[in-house]
């Protein structure tokens, strides 16, 4: 059967071309949730480049306005990609 | 109040690392021993006593006064700052998760009331025991003191660009601004990773700075706080992150501020051929 891999990418802003300032991978797998780890890399510098590996984007970040124009906000935009893998059943 | 601290006051260079980043790393010279004493007597505690610390732990003491903390408390909160309630040891044993990203609360105000622009409130961590990868160091945001955000919107953030882990020597403090994003890592080791925590604050405002100041060091002060970013914003938040470090560096140094505008702003060299406009050239790697 195939099942559903989902990654969150954030980036600086909402271009596909924009670069990726923080991810999570959530296996398919009955497991704890992604950890905070010393030494981990980002695993794609751009969602287009997540996109040329297979990645398939299921969620893009809204449209952002009326922001506070005095205060940083929220940590990047979040894109959520899935992968669809095989897996014994 | 103290004593022989003044040799121990941050310089202008220590100030702007901590207003850009959030954090500022004390190596107080213990006795020998002293650590491994604080941990034995961790070790032999029925219970957490919660913010009862000093009176459960009084060598803690020690810690507090010691001259090289007290210079950094004096030069980040001023020379009256007081230690408030609200102390914790943390302990964290073998095979733990981490936590997820969040600000500490904000007792009696709500959680985006935080102090963007100024340093109000500390956070001193005190580990007596060293801290390696894989004990669980505290894990921090650079430049997060500035973000204002609802936990809602950490849940589902997890390894950050530019995170930074407190892997530390046994015996140094950590002191952070109270608004850092910041959490603990999961312990995978066999060890237990004990931390102790006592939250500051300043009760005046600086009518000059209570730092180590040399007037002749603000350009360089002011190149950094122009051009270092610490974390990677989004675009609409370059501005406004240059603004609030200008901005919190002013009201920590009473006398010796700054213009909000830098008269370099847009200088430099004239663009390159193929490269780009001069307005977009920071950003060029950032669409």
């Amino acid at each position: 059967m195939t099942i559903q891999r989902i990654m969150y990418l954030n980036t600086t802003s909402r271009s596909l071309r924009a670069s990726v300032v923080g991810f999570a991978i959530h296996e398919p797998v009955d497991s704890d949730p992604p950890q905070i780890e010393v030494g981990v890399e980002m695993p794609y510098e751009t969602v287009h480049s997540a996109i040329l590996d297979g990645w398939r984007v299921v969620s893009f970040p809204a449209q952002r306005g009326g922001e506070d124009p005095e205060a940083v906000g929220v940590y990047g935009y979040e894109f959520i990609l899935e992968q669809m893998v095989e897996i014994d059943a | 109040m103290h004593n022989n601290y003044h040799s121990h006051l941050l310089n202008d260079d220590q100030i702007t690392s901590f207003i850009i980043n959030g954090y500022h790393i004390v190596h107080p010279e213990l006795q020998t021993g002293f650590n491994e004493k604080i941990c034995d007597s961790l070790r032999s505690m029925p219970e957490n006593p919660g913010e009862h610390i000093v009176e459960a732990l009084p060598a803690i003491s020690v810690v507090l006064e010691h001259p090289a903390v007290v210079g950094a408390l004096t030069s980040l909160l001023g020379s009256k700052y007081v230690r408030d309630p609200g102390g914790h040891i943390h302990m964290n044993p073998p095979r733990t998760r981490a936590q997820p990203w969040h600000q500490d609360e904000r007792f009696g105000r709500g959680h985006q009331d935080r102090d963007i622009d100024h340093v109000k409130q500390l956070m001193m961590m005190y580990y007596p025991q060293d801290v390696t990868d894989d004990m669980g160091p505290t894990v921090l945001l650079p430049g997060s003191q500035r973000r204002i955000a609802a936990p809602e919107t950490m849940v589902t953030l997890v390894n950050l660009r530019g995170q930074v882990f407190s892997t530390l020597e046994a015996g140094s403090v950590l002191l952070t601004h109270y608004d850092i994003w910041h959490a603990g890592t999961g312990n995978r080791s066999d060890r237990v990773r004990y931390m102790i925590k006592f939250p500051f604050s300043r009760t005046e405002e600086n009518v000059e700075p209570s730092w180590d100041h040399d007037t002749e060091n603000i350009p360089e002060v002011r190149m950094r706080l122009d051009s270092e970013h610490p974390s990677t914003l989004s675009r609409n938040e370059y501005e406004t992150d240059h603004g609030l470090r200008v901005r919190t560096w002013n009201n920590m140094a009473g006398s010796a501020a700054m213009p909000l505008r830098s008269e370099a702003h847009l200088g430099g060299p004239w663009p390159e051929s193929g490269g780009a406009t001069t307005a977009s050239r920071r950003r060029r790697d950032n669409p």
